[in-house]
């Protein structure tokens, strides 16, 4: 009972799986396939243009705000343009970001 | 120099997709997806095409997640599996494996086609975990190490998993085939 043939044996039999002729099936799962919203190129840049009116916005806020001893006045100023740098450093990233994926889109 | 399965992930992703990267995906590992389905439903090549649809559809519409650290088929199979589990607890106590596919397919010169549809049929006979662990190691390209992560156990198990399945399918095939591998109906005759 210990001689099937090599064509027979399990393993071979396992390892060999023979190409499934595709018979139509592609056909049929593109068919039900939902629809894909296309990716507006424009909502690339809400992002970046949103967070760099918001740090316009808070940067002239504060400003011209005022009314603060001169020294404490100085330090907000220093950390508002770290933060707003910072803040704009992002948004530069972002906005780099957006245009690279729309040329990779466009392609 | 023929687009790669990640560079049509790619363009699925970056375009929304008009369809064609992802029908060339389909094309492309449909056998892969419906060989390993036809062995886990021993052979229930409707069922196993039904569950192929669903893993496409499950990649199309959760393609954002393939990270693209194994490879797109192994990607599939993962899906499919899971999808065939899914299918598994649904149909309980129904039996996957359907009646109407234990007709003997139709003779065919070469044996090797029979003795697959015997051998996918004789998967019914394993434990789950058995079943699982053959189904995923042979024939789907995929290394031990992918096999054991998709189904979750570790490495060690699955070998065990493999040549005990392996022992019984032997058995069962050399009862119903006798030992020198003859078709029954060749011996018969």
């Amino acid at each position: 009972m210990s001689d099937l043939p090599p064509a027979n044996d399990i393993r071979a039999l396992l390892e060999d799986s023979p190409h499934i002729d595709d018979a139509g099936f592609s056909d049929r799962v593109v068919r039900v396939l939902p629809r894909r919203r296309p990716a507006m190129a424009s909502s690339y840049a809400i992002v970046p243009a949103v967070t760099v009116l918001a740090c316009a916005l808070a940067y002239g806020g504060r400003t011209l705000g005022g009314g603060h001893p001169p020294a404490a006045q100085g330090a907000h100023h220093a950390l508002s343009l770290l933060m707003t740098t910072s803040f704009l450093g992002v948004a530069l990233a972002l906005l780099l970001v957006a245009m690279g994926a729309m040329l990779t889109a466009e392609e | 120099m023929p687009l790669t399965d990640a560079d049509l992930v790619a363009r699925v992703l970056a375009r929304g997709d008009d369809g064609h990267a992802f029908a060339e995906l389909v094309r492309r590992n449909q056998s892969i997806v419906r060989s390993l389905l036809r062995k886990l439903t021993s052979g229930n090549h409707a069922l196993a095409d039904d569950l192929a649809q669903e893993t496409f559809l499950r990649a199309y519409r959760g393609i954002g997640g393939y990270a693209g650290k194994a490879r797109f088929s192994t990607w599939l199979c993962q899906i499919a599996y899971h999808a065939f589990l899914a299918e598994a607890d649904r149909a309980r106590p129904r039996v996957l494996h359907d009646a109407a596919d234990d007709a003997a397919p139709p003779q065919a010169p070469d044996a090797r086609p029979i003795l697959r549809h015997d051998l996918e049929r004789a998967f019914a006979h394993l434990t789950p975990a058995e079943r699982d662990a053959l189904a995923l190691t042979f024939g789907q390209d995929m290394t031990h190490e992918d096999a054991a992560r998709i189904l979750g156990c570790p490495l060690g198990t699955l070998k065990t998993n493999v040549a005990r399945g392996i022992a019984k399918l032997e058995s069962r095939m050399r009862s119903s085939w006798g030992p020198s591998g003859a078709t029954p109906r060749a011996a018969g005759q």
